[in-house]
């Protein structure tokens, strides 16, 4: 795409451009996606699919209030209770057509039909291959906390939402400078030993994990130091670690927790301090937007005595009204923090 | 020479003919003992053995939190694992042993009519569908011997008692449910299911607990047994149908008893553990390398092998490594050296 006249943004890595594109007559801009590729984007974004692992992109898209401007529904393991709040904070996705099959490939025609004024995906490969057909694709990529808050930024310049994706990185930065503080002065010997944990595969399924029970103020057991994203565990390890709390990936696992009489001796469990990780537009224990809110409810679970004016259900209630744009009810902030199945 | 050219001689004890595989049983029990002594969660062999004394003692002797704490370790969680990893290995040598006498085909391993593949089809699909781990366990098994049986089923199509038809059979009967896991592997949602699926297929070991090894260890132990008595009509169809129907064997009754009780118990350690494979491909190879072509020592002595064999992967899987590695991965990283080296060794018998 042929771009004339740039222009320097204050955001690092993103250029303007006031100039229409030789092919669409319409004005476009630079940025610099996770991938470092400059992408020309039109201005405005009207339009936007997401392909690839479709509800944690959408969430970061809802979370800047943009829900009715994705073009694509859910794709069909996504059809399921696990993934309800995406089209409950976005009630268009449920009428959307899919654009990929299960194999997460794109299906062209659809995708033609759609017009997106860009495209978001994490794998670099088909962003390559969707523009050699036209289309403006961006790739996004967070494995730390701080590539949220640039994906963020990127994404409320393309949107035109700098303000709002700027609101949010502060509102992040303040609810967790007061959860540091609180935890603060907590000595190690006073911090819980925490693991999270899917049953199903015996793994502590992401890295990040690791970051938010550390920063909510507790120590997790699957902290080594390590560069794998997920680590594989026997019972054994279970039995060795004898975390203080467990955090399992779904409901239904707490009581298999409870009823497995290999772990009867695990002090989580002799303390019934066995929770699942709440769920939002995407699981909270996973890298996701919602992320402030795991560390605010885990420190609420860790240490209950400091949590002080920090209230996990009224926190809830207000990140989601003034980023997604929806009220929870009271019973949906209960939904949400029981996990879903 | 084989064990029916043998036969004409004084027949040799039970214990002298099977002195392979008792050497070997020994050598199980110690490593077994000493499986028993290592793992993540580090105790001193004298606290073992005051708990096992305590044990002896109906708990006395020993603190009672200290003995409730070795108790969980040792019994309901390290003691399982070992067990399983001995079921598996040995019913999966002594399949494959029993499957390439059968076939007359040294390439031949327990999933050749498609147990295997039916079984983490079953696996798989109960995982997407039903989300409970019995109903996995169930699907796994009930699949695996469906898949078996589609494979006899299109070999008696053709009315025909070949070998190589009931190969043919087997083939088609994998492709396919290796065709359906791959469909159930593009429904399932890529956060939750397919991870799970995915553990499934490396095989794993991790999980195994006491209830599961309780069931199951009564049908392997007896399908190893049936496959033991089984092994001196294998040798008889060594010779070819013709010379064994004139010895007075029925082929077609062995053929099934041998395939009824393969097929079981390679479906009950995919149930168990998920798929680990080779073992029924290499071990048969290494025992027929160690104490000859007889079955009637080979597939007592491979059982014994096959056991001994996933008990040490299993425990460098368990130990070796910072995070716990899928015993199903080690076993080929070990495994498929171990096979290169017999064929080296035996390459002139091959070519």
């Amino acid at each position: 795409m042929t771009v004339s006249l740039c222009l320097l943004a204050s955001l690092p890595g993103v250029e303007w451009c006031a100039c229409p594109s030789a092919a669409q007559a319409q004005s476009t801009r630079i940025v610099r996606d996770a991938a470092g590729r400059a992408v020309a984007v039109p201005v405005p974004v009207a339009r936007v699919a997401t392909l690839g692992p479709v509800p944690v992109l959408n969430s970061f898209i809802l979370a800047l209030g943009k829900g009715e401007a994705i073009v694509n529904g859910l794709p069909l393991f996504a059809r399921s209770p696990r993934h309800k709040y995406q089209t409950i904070f976005a009630p268009t996705l449920a009428e959307r057509p899919v654009i990929q099959g299960p194999g997460r490939e794109p299906d062209l025609e659809v995708l033609l039909t759609l017009r997106p004024d860009v495209v978001l995906t994490m794998d670099r490969g088909m962003a390559e291959s969707l523009e050699r057909k036209g289309f403006a694709v961006l790739v996004l990529a967070w494995r730390n906390p701080e590539d949220v808050a640039a994906t963020m930024l990127l994404l409320g310049t393309v949107f035109d939402r700098e303000r709002e994706a700027r609101d949010y990185l502060d509102y992040t930065g303040r609810l967790l400078a007061r959860v540091g503080d609180a935890v603060a002065d907590v000595p190690d010997s006073r911090r819980p030993t925490v693991l999270f944990c899917s049953l199903k595969t015996m793994t502590q399924p992401h890295l990040i994990a690791d970051w938010w029970i550390r920063q909510a103020g507790g120590i997790s057991v699957t902290e080594n130091g390590r560069h794998l994203e997920s680590v594989l565990f026997s019972m054994e390890h279970v039995l060795k670690w004898n975390p203080d709390i467990l955090i399992v990936s779904a409901p239904g696992e707490i009581d298999q927790v409870y009823r497995d009489t290999r772990m009867r001796t695990v002090k989580a469990v002799v303390n019934r301090q066995v929770y699942s990780i709440p769920a939002g537009a995407h699981p909270w224990g996973y890298r996701t937007v919602e992320q402030p809110l795991t560390v605010l409810w885990a420190f609420a679970l860790m240490h209950p005595d400091k949590a002080g004016g920090l209230n996990v259900k009224a926190e809830m209630k207000t990140f989601y009204g003034r980023f997604f744009q929806y009220s929870l009810t009271d019973a949906q902030v209960e939904d949400m923090l029981s996990g879903i199945p | 020479m084989t064990a029916w050219d043998d036969s004409r001689r004084p027949a040799p004890s039970f214990v002298s003919r099977h002195r392979w595989a008792w050497g070997l049983s020994l050598v199980l029990a110690a490593a077994s003992a000493a499986s028993l002594m290592v793992g993540r969660y580090a105790v001193p062999p004298g606290d073992i053995l005051g708990f096992f004394m305590a044990l002896y003692a109906g708990g006395e002797g020993m603190d009672a939190s200290r003995f409730q704490e070795l108790h969980v370790l040792l019994l309901d969680v390290r003691l399982p694992r070992i067990v399983a990893a001995m079921l598996i290995g040995a019913a999966l040598a002594s399949s494959g042993t029993a499957f390439q006498a059968l076939f007359m085909n040294p390439l031949v391993s327990p999933g050749l009519l498609g147990v295997l593949a039916g079984a983490s089809f079953g696996a798989a699909l109960a995982m997407v569908f039903f989300d409970h781990w019995l109903a996995v366990q169930v699907s796994a098994f009930l699949f695996g011997l469906i898949a078996v049986g589609l494979a006899l089923g299109i070999a008696a199509l053709y009315r025909a008692n070949s070998l190589l038809i009931l190969v043919l059979g087997g083939i088609i009967s994998t492709g396919l449910f290796a065709s359906l896991l791959s469909l159930v592997k593009f429904v399932a949602d890529p956060y939750d299911q397919l991870p799970a699926i995915v553990m499934w297929l490396m095989g794993r070991l991790s999980n195994v607990d006491a209830r599961t090894v309780t069931v199951l260890v009564v049908p392997l132990l007896a399908g190893m047994f049936a496959l033991g008595l089984s092994a001196k009509y294998l040798n008889v169809l060594s010779m070819g149908d013709g010379e064994a129907t004139a010895l007075g064997v029925n082929v077609r009754r062995i053929r099934c008893v041998v395939i009824f009780w393969a097929t079981l118990i390679s479906a009950l350690t995919v149930v168990m553990a998920g798929r680990i494979e080779w073992i029924g491909l290499v071990i048969p190879h290494v025992a027929r390398f160690l104490v000859g072509p007889n079955n009637e020592i080979l597939v007592p002595f491979s059982a014994v092998l096959g056991a001994l064999f996933l008990l040490i992967v299993d425990n460098i899987a368990r130990n070796l490594f910072p995070v716990e590695v899928p015993v199903g991965v080690v076993t080929e990283l070990i495994g498929i050296p171990i096979f290169l080296f017999v064929l080296l060794k035996t390459r002139k018998e091959w070519a």
